[in-house]
């Protein structure tokens, strides 16, 4: 399931029209009951901010670096960040979004999750779905 | 707002902080309540409502303890509220005092994180960013990264806080570390989240703490120096899923306006504060939220040493969760326990000269979408 092609798709409230990842059954935002229309979320975002966890979490080996990144419609995504071996990644960097291992379940299995990998500063930050 | 009737607090009671395994929860936390209801001069039947905060402390903890001192068959209520149980546990005493349900009230609260075997804090469970790895430290260490990417704050300019709260601790007896600590052993100790080193961050602590509170009419005939109740409030966070500004708690500022304003008091009129420093970059962050600078400016208010004992507005003399340590449901009250000493003047070599208002501000709980939890804040007065 690791892949460049994962698309995450998030929920539009058919009210307010805010969008939301993960969806919501009901709108957090206007608390719609309305179902939310499916969004395709953007691959490209911006680095909000990110730390390198020296410490292990159960399941997870450190060191390993955590990020939030602002996504062009709106949501904050959460995800482990590549790239933090080579320096400092400049906050509000452009990265992209793909799915892969992040570290292990509380059964033991493999998860894969949202990762984030920098693209040098000038990259477009818009992206396509 | 209703007619509140005036609430004092007239004992309190605290046990010594410190990774201390060996010690039983009950005996942990029995110990503070008696000395608490000592220190207010009331027998254990006057006693008519009582409050435990604790996060682990399971199921009925709070008639556990309260069973081996005589202490059953009146209302008690186990309040768990992340690191503001304890400060929780106060304001539901506050409540059913200021309500006028009851005329004596017990808050107590505690914890024996020991039990849990150490590391990192344990997030909830069922959380999306917990299940994926995040930890309480690296919640905080973004928080710093941002905040120094957007106001010049310097990693130095956050270690003089653990400096200064580790000071403050050579002085209190109940403090988990009792040493001072320089800029360079702060900044050189072992990495936790990054920007974030060990000594940046709150250990892992066991203890309790305990206080009573009674209308301050009736109070009077207890305690010779009540401290009376300003303002009580709590705050839930507000669930976001979008773009945060995590440079500045809005949930800490929110619930300092409404604080401020119970009180009829402003920023500067607080001569002493006791505020949640699990890491070096929330007292920043909550410098700003209380109005002691502005927005941006925590790191000059440190340089300027104005939050120092003896500077402008004194933070964390007891030393803070940072040194005193931090049993997450006994936190908040173990602040009340070190502000209403200050106003009575009775810290000793940490004693800060004078102060007659004081602050305590309590704020926790780590769930995706959220700044935190949940935020208490008290004022208090001699």
């Amino acid at each position: 399931m690791e892949s460049e092609s994962a698309q995450l798709v998030g929920g539009s409230c058919t009210i307010c029209g805010k969008v939301f990842f993960p969806r919501f059954k009901v709108c957090p935002g206007c608390a719609s009951h309305e179902p939310m229309a499916e969004v395709r979320l953007s691959r490209r975002g911006r680095l909000y901010s990110y730390s390198v966890i020296h410490v292990n979490a159960p399941g997870f080996k450190a060191p390993y670096a955590v990020g939030y990144v602002d996504l062009p419609e709106g949501p904050r995504l959460f995800g482990h960040l590549d790239g933090w071996q080579d320096g400092p990644i400049p906050l509000d960097s452009p990265v992209e979004i793909y799915a892969g291992p992040i570290g292990k379940d509380r059964n033991g299995e493999e998860l894969i999750s949202v990762r984030f990998r920098p693209l040098p500063p000038n990259s477009a930050s818009k992206g396509g779905a | 707002m209703a007619n509140l009737r005036e609430v004092s607090v007239i004992g309190i009671g605290m046990s010594r902080f410190a990774k201390q395994p060996e010690v039983g929860i009950f005996d942990l936390t029995q110990a503070p309540v008696l000395e608490a209801l000592e220190d207010a001069g009331v027998a254990r039947e006057r006693v008519q409502a009582a409050y435990c905060g604790s996060v682990f402390g399971g199921s009925g903890i709070g008639q556990k303890v309260l069973k081996g001192i005589g202490m059953s068959g009146i209302p008690i209520l186990n309040v768990e509220n992340a690191c503001s149980s304890g400060s929780s546990a106060f304001r539901e005493a506050w409540l059913a005092v200021a309500s006028g349900m009851v005329d004596v009230a017990l808050a107590f609260g505690t914890e024996k994180l020991t039990a849990l075997g150490g590391g990192a804090f344990p997030l909830s469970e069922e959380d999306i960013e917990a299940d994926q790895g995040v930890l309480m430290p690296a919640v905080y260490a973004m928080r710093a990264r941002r905040h120094m990417a957007e106001y010049g704050t310097t990693i130095e300019q956050l270690a003089k806080i653990a400096v200064k709260n580790h000071r403050n601790s050579v002085h209190n007896p109940r403090a988990q570390y009792r040493r001072e600590y320089t800029l360079e052993e702060v900044l050189n100790s072992r990495m936790i989240a990054d920007p974030l080193t060990l000594l940046h961050c709150c250990p892992n602590s066991d203890g309790a703490a305990a206080v009573v509170v009674a209308a301050t009419e009736v109070g009077e005939r207890f305690h010779g120096k009540p401290v009376k109740v300003r303002a009580s409030v709590l705050q839930s966070g507000l669930f976001k899923n979008d773009f945060r500004d995590m440079t500045k708690s809005d949930l800490s500022y929110r619930a300092a306006g409404a604080a401020y304003e119970m009180a009829g008091l402003g920023p500067q009129d607080v001569d002493v504060a006791e505020v949640h420093d699990a890491f070096t970059i929330g007292e920043l962050m909550y410098y700003e939220a209380l109005g002691f600078c502005l927005p941006g400016e925590g790191g000059r208010l440190i340089d300027a040493g104005a939050t120092d004992i003896g500077g402008r507005i004194p933070v964390n003399p007891s030393g803070g969760l940072l040194s005193k340590g931090h049993p997450v449901g006994a936190t908040g009250l173990a602040q009340i326990v070190e502000i209403v000493g200050q106003l009575r003047g009775t810290c000793g070599p940490r004693q800060v000269a004078g102060a007659r208002i004081g602050l305590t501000h309590c704020t926790g709980g780590g769930v995706a979408g959220f700044d935190h939890i949940a935020c208490t804040i008290h004022v208090f007065e001699r």
